[in-house]
């Protein structure tokens, strides 16, 4: 074992550095090789970003580098950690440094927190473990750790389980749990992916705080090069498991050397107008939602009655032919809902859903089925939403069967993989099962699901949220060029503004179901009225370095309050910064403002001008 | 990279199959669960003796090679490897027919109440519930008042009245599981109507989780049989079934221990068989196991 090495240099000892690292895998088909040749260096008080697409081997060098690989994986090269070779550390010595000197933050606090135990308890558990404090002792630093990841009401937290906590409080319970062992080193893992682009700069920020205050090294694991420019002093940009390009954060973003890196850059970079085209203005109406309500019923407990989540309230929008609508807000406010809604495949309470024109609810149930054949959806989990028994084409060809029953098998068959060529896929993959493709693939096929039914409407809830980059662009140049050429009409639900940008002409932004503001596209985003909506455009991350890091500092606290408590008046006065007592008292009423948008504000007209 | 995780499909049963094979124990049950079927389908006539021929000369003879009665005879001079091996078919018989029956009903039940939801739900399934606050033996016993004594059908609608109650229950709970899994939902947005998609969506998908359990209750409807045969309420005499044979042994167990220990051994060793299939198989078709 070496001494510690002295940290000469300015910037800060290098705490973690790996040379000619790399891991494999031994499955029955042979190596597998996840990285190799990986050169890197960590030093304290900075932060490195380490972005690649899925399967670019970025998190299995970490968790090589840990220990944590699966049974069949082997790390090789050297791996210091503050000057001790990790790989050849015997493991009970490796147990004892992660979670003390390495803290780990994985990308679904849902899953890596342990659900039957309190955040307390789970807090409390690493500081006896790891530092041997006193159940007092540990019961205050636990405390006090809450206390530094922002963690609303702290006190009450510490007896609360993980399920009891929203998306964001429970990512920085995460946090807090890997700050628990004081930590050298922080690996965190995708830590934004599943949260909302509002509560991701929120925790982006919670982490560039932390790292200033306690002089961490911080591993920023991602495949978002918009999460890394504001927060990363050092960029490596990783690609088939080979390091492909290292640098500063600026030399990285600014002047990237790779074409690889450049086309990253391209996919993440927000669209500066919308190239899509608008269909005629009179194009007529397609889809009209009118004054739609939705309510669940939640289970009634033993005494009382049942309590009712308010999903949608009193929602208008219409849809013309070829026309891409984009549906926006944060989880939680209805999106989908909406799409399931304008669709019937969940009762409404209230309102009427028309298509071209005659109310969907006034048909009986065999009609309703066979006008699905023109109303088709994507679904956001592609492998969930595929039916695991039977294969890619059997899949497409089920609405064949019942919507074109006059096709023969052979002619069935040629539909089918003329679909799977429309999207994209080799013909071949046509007898394989979901799970033997990969997430982008059986999205394709979800997708050639739906259009081998020549829709006219195409609901896409999240399609590319599973994706790639470089898949996602496809995905899109896809459904723009179906849009354009077979004058399909599009139902886009995203949380991705960048997306919605490129893809749709006008965009409604909804939030703990109700409307906030619809507006053309890019009257949206050059001018936006309502308070919600520029929240949410503020929290796109840019991946611009030397503008990132200053728009972490003004990032907003506060999230979506509770669907089933919604508050008085303007739903989302309890985080507008513009609130007033008019605000708790009345319910705003749906104005037009002057670009031909609308939006649900008592104060739009006196907000000051929006600058980007 | 991380190998892909099995998921149910055909390429589950591919993968389910190779690693049932992989497993010593599996092998191991299944070898001699397919020795001890051969036997009793083709055992009793390797014997020189009939199920109910008697033999004057060797009453109550003890287990050897004596005038062909290897596993000796009971007191009345029965061959007791005949009897047992046609017992053991007869107690093999039952329970897969009776396993079966409750498949078919507590399948069709269960998924229909799981499937339409709701007040059809609340109605089926407090059905159930009363139906298992009953006494089951009381039921048997009414049954077997009201039918002619000793009548397989007695028993296989004593056996399946009470199986099909779990399985209904347990697939209810699939299939309530299913029914929010999003190709479900995808189905119905592909207008597929609601009985098709019952019986081309969720059916397949349960049945994995029936099977495994099917193997389990094959042991539990041999117990029961035994159990009630032992009372005296299923199988009669001169018919034999691995109860009625353990009924009977256990009278003699002092005088002539054979009697209760061939039927006993040769269940106990049917139901490790069943048990240890059971067990490994809703091992290899859990993808989590793995």
């Amino acid at each position: 074992m070496r001494s510690t090495p002295v940290g000469t240099e300015a910037e800060g000892e290098v705490l973690l550095e790996l040379q000619g690292f790399g891991v494999e895998f031994a499955t029955p088909r042979g190596t597998v090789t996840a990285a190799r040749d990986v050169s890197l260096r960590v030093r304290r008080g900075e932060c490195l970003g380490v972005v690649g697409e899925s399967g670019a081997g970025k998190s299995q060098v970490f968790l090589g580098v840990l220990g944590l690989l699966a049974a069949n994986g082997r790390a090789r090269g050297q791996a210091r950690f503050a000057g001790r070779e990790l790989l050849t550390l015997p493991s009970g010595e490796l147990d004892a440094l992660r979670g003390r000197h390495i803290g780990l933050i994985f990308q679904d606090p849902m899953t890596s927190l342990t659900p039957h135990l309190t955040i307390g308890a789970q807090l409390m558990e690493v500081r006896r473990r790891h530092l041997n404090e006193s159940a007092p002792a540990a019961a205050a630093a636990a405390l006090k750790l809450l206390r530094q990841v922002q963690v609303t009401d702290p006190e009450r937290r510490l007896g609360q389980y993980p399920y009891e906590l929203s998306g964001g409080m429970r990512q920085r319970a995460m946090v807090a749990l890997a700050l628990a062992g004081e930590p050298q080193l922080l690996i965190a893992d995708e830590p934004t992916t599943a949260l909302d682009v509002t509560i991701q700069a929120q925790i982006l920020a919670l982490l560039g705080c932390l790292k200033r205050t306690r002089s961490l090294a911080l591993v920023l694991i991602t495949h978002d090069l918009g999460a890394v420019a504001g927060l990363a002093e050092r960029i490596c940009v990783m690609k088939d498991g080979t390091l492909l390009e290292e640098g500063t954060a600026q030399e990285v973003l600014l002047r990237p050397r790779e074409r690889y890196t450049r086309a990253l850059l391209a996919a993440a970079a927000l669209p500066g107008a919308a190239a899509a085209a608008a269909p005629a203005v009179d194009s007529p109406a397609a889809l009209s939602v009118e004054a739609v309500s939705v309510e669940f019923a939640l289970h009634a407990p033993l005494l009382g009655r049942a309590r009712h989540l308010h999903a949608l309230s009193d929602v208008s929008f219409t849809v013309r032919r070829g026309e891409s609508l984009a549906l926006v807000g944060e989880s939680g406010c209805g999106k989908s809902t909406l799409a399931r809604a304008a669709l019937q495949l969940l009762p409404l309470k209230s309102g009427r859903v028309l298509w071209l024109g005659t109310s969907l609810g006034a048909r009986t149930r065999r009609e309703l089925r066979a006008l699905r054949c023109d109303l088709q959806i994507i679904f956001q989990d592609p492998l969930a939403s595929l039916e695991p028994r039977a294969t890619a084409g059997q899949s497409i060809e089920e609405g064949l069967k019942l919507h074109a029953p006059g096709l023969d098998a052979a002619a069935r068959e040629l539909a089918v993989l003329q679909a799977l060529e429309e999207v994209g896929l080799a013909p071949q993959l046509a007898a394989r099962y979901p799970h033997e493709l990969s997430g982008g693939q059986c999205q394709r096929v979800g997708i050639a699901r739906a259009m081998v039914l020549r829709p006219q409407l195409l609901v896409c809830d999240e399609p590319l949220s599973a994706l790639d980059l470089s898949t996602q662009a496809q995905i899109v140049a896809l459904l723009e060029r179906l849009r354009t050429q077979r004058g399909l009409t599009l139902l886009f639900i995203s949380h991705n503004l960048g997306l919605v940008r490129r893809l749709c002409q006008r965009v409604l932004v909804l939030y703990l179901g109700r409307m906030m503001e619809s507006a053309a596209t890019e009257a949206l985003f050059s001018s936006p009225h309502h308070p919600y909506t520029r929240e949410l455009l503020a929290a796109i991350p840019s991946t611009d370095p030397r503008v990132q890091p200053a728009r972490l500092l003004k990032v907003r606290e506060g999230e979506p309050a509770s669907p089933l408590d919604p508050p008085s008046g303007c739903v989302y006065r309890t985080r507008c910064p513009h609130a007033l007592p008019l605000c708790a008292a009345q319910r705003p009423p749906w104005e037009r403002t002057g670009e031909g948008g609308e939006v649900a504000c008592h104060r739009w007209r006196e907000l000051p001008p929006w600058a980007a | 990279m991380r190998e892909a995780r099995p998921q149910a499909g055909a390429g589950l049963w591919r993968q389910a199959g190779e690693r049932l094979r992989s497993r010593w124990a599996v092998r191991l049950g299944a070898g001699a669960l397919a020795v001890l079927v051969a036997l009793a389908v083709l055992g009793p006539w390797a014997s020189p003796w009939h199920a109910d021929a008697i033999d004057w000369q060797h009453l109550a003879q003890a287990p050897g090679a004596v005038a062909g009665h290897w596993f000796g005879t009971d007191r009345l001079g029965r061959d007791l490897f005949v009897r047992t091996l046609t017992g053991l078919r007869l107690s093999l018989l039952v329970s897969v027919l009776a396993t079966l029956t409750s498949l078919v009903i507590g399948v069709t039940y269960g998924a229909i109440a799981g499937f339409a939801g709701g007040r059809t739900d609340e109605v089926l399934m407090r059905g159930v519930d009363v139906l298992y606050a009953l006494p089951y033996l009381f039921i048997v016993i009414i049954l077997t008042s009201l039918l002619p004594r000793g009548s397989l059908a007695v028993l296989f609608l004593a056996l399946g009245a009470v199986g099909w109650l779990t399985t209904a229950r347990i697939v209810r709970g699939q299939t309530l599981a299913l029914k929010r899994r999003e190709f479900i939902e995808a189905s119905r947005a592909l207008g597929v109507a609601p009985p098709a998609i019952l019986v081309r969506h969720v059916l397949p998908n349960l049945i994995g989780t029936v099977i495994v359990y099917a193997t389990l209750t094959v042991p539990q409807m041999i117990l029961f049989e035994s159990f009630l045969s032992f009372l005296g309420l299923g199988v009669q005499e001169p018919r034999a079934s691995l109860g009625n044979l353990i009924a009977v042994g256990a009278q003699e167990m002092s005088s002539a221990p054979w009697m209760l220990t061939v039927p006993s051994a040769v269940l106990v060793l049917l139901l490790v068989c069943l048990n240890l299939l059971g067990d490994n198989l809703s091992d290899a078709l859990d993808p989590r196991g793995h």
